[in-house]
């Protein structure tokens, strides 16, 4: 059996949303940056034990706040990814209003917190950021190095099924 | 509007949207072919993750209501 799953990310620009579903999907991981306009979608199929989760990956233009996306993007979500930049205080200062606004408009759909960027700190500067963050977010993440990236999507299919 | 404007702006969109009617199901029904080539009893839902991914919130929709997408960029019928 097949289920399909919509999955939307979410979070500032630059945070790594793409290299994140580039890194799950391909296999790949590039230095360059490139804008995401308007949202990216990639389809990757995952075994979980007696069912497929077929999910349905929306890679949305960064926002400061979820509530500039357009609602469409977020319409029928099944899950959500919301990825914070572990570099920059301003992708997570207002996450917890964030992630309760969020709730609010996808009630009953798992929210993964994600703190990426994770390869460019010490154990010990890490452990200070974790501290700073106002929610504990599920999974710190490498895209670059793929730490951690299978391991947050498959949480979130085995959480929508 | 003018009438000359409508006639440019039908002029200029009609080679760049295409319509493709399809059921609650998604099997298409109708498509007038214009960008890409679906063929009918296709299903819209198994062709385009875009559309799989909507499914659930397309059969959910109110009669009369409608849902836009400004920007999608997403893969066709596998390619």
């Amino acid at each position: 059996m097949t289920l399909s799953k919509k999955v939307i990310l979410l979070g500032h620009y630059g945070v790594g949303k793409s290299s994140l579903t580039r890194r799950f999907v391909h296999r790949k991981c590039s230095d360059q940056y490139s804008t995401t306009i308007g949202v990216n979608i990639e389809k990757k199929v995952v075994a979980l034990e007696g069912v497929e989760v077929s999910m349905i990956i929306w890679d949305i233009a960064g926002e400061s706040s979820h509530q500039k996306v357009p609602q469409s993007y977020k319409l029928g979500a099944h899950g959500v990814i919301y990825v914070v930049d572990l570099t920059r205080p301003a992708t997570y200062e207002q996450l917890d209003t964030e992630i309760i606004n969020l709730k609010k408009y996808l009630p009953n759909v798992p929210v993964l917190v994600v703190g990426n960027k994770k390869d460019l700190f010490t154990e010990k500067e890490r452990t200070d950021i974790i501290k700073q963050l106002p929610l504990s977010p599920f999974a710190l993440s490498s895209a670059k190095t793929g730490e951690n990236v299978d391991v947050i999507f498959t949480e979130l299919a085995q959480r929508m099924v | 509007m003018n009438n000359s404007l409508v006639r440019e702006k039908l002029a200029y969109f009609h080679q760049r949207s295409q319509y493709v009617v399809f059921t609650v199901e998604g099997e298409v029904k109708e498509s007038c072919q214009t960008l890409f080539e679906i063929p009918l009893a296709t299903s819209v839902y198994q062709s385009i993750p875009f559309m799989e991914a909507m499914q659930e919130a397309f059969a959910q929709l109110l009669v009369g209501n409608d849902v836009s997408f400004l920007c999608i960029i997403t893969s066709l019928l596998g390619l």
